[in-house]
């Protein structure tokens, strides 16, 4: 097999040194005694305000660490992707949020109640995300991402950021491809009230294993072979 | 030292996968040339390959043209010669 050049990027990714326990302390905020809470009143938009269909969740019984990757239409995404996920999944899914989300007081409060997020500012630095991220499957705990980096303005999908193929290959481990469809009219960007009555579908489909993807063709250039994983991810969501 | 522009040239069309004859060594490869960031990292990853040159990954933010890619090179070969 060609040497390639992902020995620059295993280094600064720190895949060959121990993996850091202190990227869970921002998990463990006072706010997680309002989960509950913001869990409830989430579930209730989902069952009771919106037609809400989930397709193979049978796809989501694999061992973590794994990476859930999903196309982003709006701020509950990441709610209606974990309403019918088995609890231990749920507990064990993490996601890398921007600090962007920081900077409005309601939206803090949401999303460090809500979810077991880490904060990294992956505009200015996104390397010491992809490095969180990949500490995070290193100590055995599955990772959500929406690739795209941002939310739709339509429903459309968009490009796939590379980072989700780095970690996939270089931390050795599946993607669940999801597609999220139908959020955007529920809660629209710029919108703060939900609309009811639309109907939204979650697809989990089956992991792509990025070695066994990748077998008998990588390429030279480690980058090639990220964004080879990254857009098999979006070719998969795209037709679910 | 013209070999080493030469070089490092022929590197960066490889990865970028645009012709050397279309790359202006003075024009932003991120933004004319509407390479993203990682495959950035990728030029430095290359570079480690070719040169053995651990490259903080911060200093992407120092190179934007190829001649910034030349004149790190350069640097780094130079302070470890010392």
């Amino acid at each position: 097999m060609q040497e390639t050049t992902a020995g620059y990027w295993r280094k600064h990714l720190g895949v060959e040194r121990s993996p850091d326990k202190n990227v869970f302390r921002q998990v463990k905020s006072p706010l997680r005694i309002f989960r509950p809470l913001i869990l409830g009143t989430t579930y209730f938009i989902i069952d009771k305000l919106c037609d809400y269909r989930v397709v193979g969740l049978q796809n989501l019984k694999i061992k973590p660490p794994f990476i859930l990757a999903s196309n982003h239409q709006s701020n509950l995404d990441y709610a209606f992707l974990i309403r019918k996920i088995p609890p231990e999944t749920r507990s064990n899914l993490y996601s890398i949020a921007t600090t962007w989300l920081l900077g409005n007081a309601v939206t803090q409060f949401v999303v460090k109640a809500g979810a077991n997020c880490i904060f990294v500012d992956t505009k200015a630095n996104f390397m010491e995300a992809l490095r969180v991220a990949s500490d995070v499957l290193r100590l055995g705990k599955s990772v959500f991402i929406a690739p795209e980096g941002d939310r739709s303005y339509d429903g459309s999908i968009g490009e796939f950021k590379v980072g989700v193929g780095v970690l996939a290959v270089e931390n050795n481990v599946p993607i669940i491809p999801a597609k999220i469809d139908g959020t955007f009219r529920v809660l629209p960007r710029g919108k703060f009230f939900p609309r009811v009555g639309k109907k939204v579908t979650v697809s989990f489909g089956e992991p792509l294993y990025p070695d066994k993807f990748l077998a008998g063709k990588k390429e030279e250039n480690a980058y090639y072979n990220y964004k080879a994983v990254t857009d098999e991810l979006k070719k998969r969501v795209v037709s679910l | 030292m013209a070999d080493l522009e030469k070089e490092i040239k022929v590197l960066v069309s490889k990865i970028i996968k645009i012709p050397e004859k279309k790359i202006d060594a003075n024009v932003n490869i991120f933004y004319d040339l509407g390479v993203d960031s990682l495959l950035g990292v990728e030029i430095f990853a290359a570079l480690d390959k070719k040169y053995h040159i651990d490259i903080p990954e911060n200093r992407l933010k120092d190179v934007t043209t190829l001649n910034d890619i030349i004149a790190l090179v350069r640097e780094i070969k130079e302070s470890r010669a010392l």
